[in-house]
């Protein structure tokens, strides 16, 4: 951030920016017309440098952030439905940003895993209360549709079938089994490899 | 309006052709499509009429009931206004769906309308603060070729022309209540006066050009229109209710441009009403000639 | 000078109660005889008295109020939402959709009021779905929520107003700040931001002027423009009533120059807020970074000092864990 060092330009939606050059690159917040860059968002201007002389031009609203799941982000759902086909969740998460409500995504059985997309069964790699790890590819009309085809991705947080009074998660104990720490029953599912968020999202 | 799949490269081919002004079906800007239109076809109301603009087709009916007026306004009667966006127009109006468009045309028509000096609600007064008449105005919709506002206001208003109220009498009773004696006579009836009645003329904005009678396709294209009410009294244009539609935004200037654009459409659409409606009036009798309908 | 006429009341079956100021044509001329009436042609284009806040309500992201003279306008805009009719979907728009809903308090007259919600609704949905990118949330609708809390007139461009705010305040993307104002005549007089009163009258009374004198065309009507001035746009302008075209780009003109200087008025709340937000971010960061260095430092120690030592030592530095 460079609104620290430098004095802080407030902008209100339809202010004018700056003039629409080959070395300017449009951040968030913004929009081009007629040549020029106007601000669509009220908040703090900040220009960062972006390698070879290019440079964002972006507008940053304090407080609260309005977030959308959008294709490519990661996100933290919970799954409500199986079904042999595809899982139905609950996206809750987007990145590291807690949403307001939550939004329909769907999981379909081709793409759980990277491998052996055929035999893949839904049943035995997630249950309804998990919370999976997902990245959203893909924008339907009612749904996001969701991706685990990555080691990082998958389930994080499960509870084994019989638990629920003590509601002790499941610990991993390879790439497709988790075991309960108090009964000792294992039970099959599409493990994520946790990573610290940074990582993952240098993956893109 | 009724959704049509457009790619980019037709958009681009109807904006140079507006650009142009030389539109898909070799119109210019300024001229609307054949229109074809009958009144009196349906004969359980008191007037009806039905507009095929090209695509769109417009069936009116106009019911009457005897009411109680307003009492802020001893001197007038009701009108109401209903639209039905069957299913037959297109497949999107299925169950709900039609009910956005029919409540836009139903408050444009209700503003357009609104104003006494729009139409003369005195004519429906039977008896000062006791007894009018209240016309339901049935729009039905049965196919949607774009310009519906356009299309339902010429409709509405030969609707009108087509009207015949029955004569009333009223006798005095004891106790100040008066009785209505409704003339049996089928012949025997009034009019309502149509002069000053509204029509609605949509002024479409394709690229840097404004438009009149938008084909649905060209309402795609349509970033914003201005719906302007015209009405004429004493042979002067003057604007009963205006509101802009399909979410864009315009200039000032190009406001302006676009009001004269409709003024002037519509001072011209109607007075061509009003003399083929006076014509079809004109061919009653042996000399009228057999209801078409929906036969062609 | 007002008479009062007693109306039967459908609400409450044989009581009947009387809540209109004037009820005959003869009244409405009165009250209209007895009106402060301004000059002929205004001298002041300016907005009436003004309140507008950003961030009302703590439960809701992007809410505002705005007070213009009495009239009390509530608007929320809640975060976007998958449609819940595919059919409702545009091309390659999101679905903008307005709700206004009266207070039961803010009108006297209950009559009418559901269908002046629908009206305002759908106005309000004209008038603000060209201010909103709506190509940043396809498949989604967004809805917007307007409480009248009190009605003295304008509520239309009153509640463009504060759903501009609330938009900005959401932070939903939008091409530039919105605002709107309302115009009538009315027997020859202009009235800028014209009270409910003379709203009533000019809705209500609308043909009484000209009964007496039927062929003269006595012009009435409103006139509610919203703009946006950067690309000095207009992004609704509803009229009603019955004008020549010259009276009506003359009302136009003059809601545009109130609509200018409401645009200052909107521009000063919403810098103002902003900054507010911008330092209270500056403060949880600061905040945060203490707190990482805090837990770093935790970190640290922990490494030097091996867990069992590293809890013994953390034991005695917290006062509410129980020794057991």
């Amino acid at each position: 951030m460079s609104g620290q060092e430098e004095e802080t330009i407030v902008c209100l939606p339809g202010e004018r920016l700056c003039r629409t050059e080959d070395n300017i690159v449009l951040g968030i917040g913004t929009y081009e017309q007629n040549g020029y860059i106007y601000a669509s968002k009220s908040g703090i201007v900040s220009i960062e440098e972006s390698g070879e002389n290019c440079q964002v031009v972006s507008v940053h609203k304090p407080g609260f952030h309005l977030t959308i799941p959008a294709t490519g982000d990661v996100v933290t759902a919970r799954v409500l439905v199986t079904t042999p086909k595809f899982v139905k969740c609950a996206i809750f998460c987007v990145r590291n940003v807690l949403l307001e409500s939550s939004y329909r995504g769907l999981l379909r059985k081709e793409d759980v895993r990277e491998t052996e997309k055929d035999r893949v069964d839904i049943y035995k790699s997630f249950k309804p209360g998990d919370v999976i790890l997902a990245r959203v590819i893909n924008q339907l009309d009612q749904s996001f549709l969701l991706s685990t085809a990555e080691n990082e991705l998958g389930v994080v947080i499960a509870y084994a079938s019989d638990s629920r009074k003590t509601r002790v998660p499941m610990v991993p104990v390879g790439w497709s089994e988790m075991q309960c720490p108090q009964t000792t029953i294992k039970e099959p599912r599409k493990v994520a490899k946790v990573l610290p968020e940074s990582s993952i999202n240098a993956v893109k | 309006m009724a959704y049509v799949a457009l790619s980019e490269a037709e958009k681009t081919y109807i904006l140079h052709g507006v650009e142009d002004d030389f539109r898909c079906d070799g119109r210019s800007r300024r001229d609307y499509r054949p229109m074809e239109l009958e009144t009196g076809l349906v004969s359980n109301a008191s007037g009806s009429a039905r507009l095929r603009l090209a695509n769109t087709d417009i069936l009116v009916g106009v019911k009457t009931e005897i009411d109680v007026p307003n009492p802020l306004t001893p001197e007038f009667g009701k009108l109401e206004f209903f639209v039905d966006c069957s299913a037959n127009a297109t497949p999107e109006f299925e169950g709900r769906g039609g009910s956005d468009l029919a409540q836009e045309l139903v408050l444009s028509l209700q503003n357009a309308y609104e104003s006494p000096l729009a139409f003369d609600y005195r004519t429906l007064c039977l008896i000062p603060g006791q007894q009018c008449w209240k016309l339901y105005i049935d729009i039905l919709i049965l196919e949607c070729g774009g310009n519906l506002h356009d299309a339902v206001s010429l409709a509405a208003k030969a609707a009108l022309f087509n009207t015949k109220l029955p004569r009333v009498t009223a006798t005095l009773l004891d106790a100040g209540i008066t009785d209505l004696i409704i003339s049996d006579n089928p012949y025997d009836c009034t009019r309502i006066g149509i002069e000053t009645v509204p029509l609605l003329v949509t002024v479409c904005k394709i690229g840097d050009y404004s438009l009149v009678d938008p084909s649905a396709e060209e309402e795609v294209c349509s970033t914003v229109s201005v719906v302007v009410s015209v009405s004429m009294r004493n042979g002067a244009p003057y604007l009963s209710g205006t509101h802009l539609t399909g979410g864009g935004a315009m200039h000032r200037d190009t406001m302006r441009n676009c009001l004269q654009l409709g003024l002037s459409i519509g001072e011209h659409l109607d007075k061509l009403l009003i003399k083929m409606l006076k014509q079809e009036q004109e061919r009653v009798g042996p000399k009228r000639p057999q209801i078409v309908g929906f036969l062609k | 000078m007002l008479r009062v006429t007693q109306t039967k009341n459908s609400l409450l079956d044989g009581a009947s109660i009387e809540e209109e100021l004037y009820t005959t044509p003869q009244d409405g001329k009165n009250f209209f005889e007895n009106l402060d009436k301004p000059a002929k042609e205004p001298t002041k284009l300016e907005p009436r008295n003004t309140f507008i806040r950003a961030g009302v309500l703590t439960t809701v992201r992007g809410s505002a109020y705005m007070e213009y003279g009495n009239t009390k306008v509530l608007a929320i805009v809640a975060p976007p939402k998958e449609l819940i009719r595919a059919s409702a979907r545009r091309m390659n728009m999101g679905v903008l959709n307005c709700y206004v809903n009266f207070a039961a308090f803010a009108t006297g007259d209950l009559e009418s009021v559901p269908e002046r919600e629908r009206h305002l609704g759908s106005m309000l949905t004209k008038a603000m779905e060209p201010v909103v990118c709506r190509t940043e949330f396809l498949n989604f609708q967004l809805d917007i929520r307007v409480l009248i809390l009190d009605d003295d007139g304008c509520l239309l461009s009153t509640a463009i107003n504060c759903c501009g705010v609330a938009l900005v305040e959401c932070g939903i993307s939008t091409y530039d700040l919105i605002t709107a104002s309302t115009a009538c005549i009315y027997r020859d007089h202009v009235f800028l931001n014209p009270s409910a009163k003379v709203e009533e009258l000019l809705l209500k009374h609308r043909g009484n002027a000209n009964i007496s004198n039927p062929s003269s065309v006595q012009e009435h009507g409103l006139i509610t423009t919203a703009s946006m001035d950067t690309f000095e746009q207009i992004a609704q302008c509803q009229q009603c009533g019955y004008l020549t075209p010259d009276t009506y780009v003359k009302l136009l003109d003059y809601t545009l120059a109130i609509n200018k200087s409401l645009r200052q008025l909107v521009r000063g709340v919403l810098t103002k807020r902003v900054k507010e937000q911008h330092e209270l971010d500056l403060r949880d960061k600061a905040e945060s970074a203490l707190e990482d260095q805090r837990l770093g430092e935790i970190i640290d120690k922990l490494k030097t000092q091996g867990l069992d030592e590293f809890i013994q030592t953390n034991i005695k530095e917290d006062p509410y864990v129980k020794r057991q």
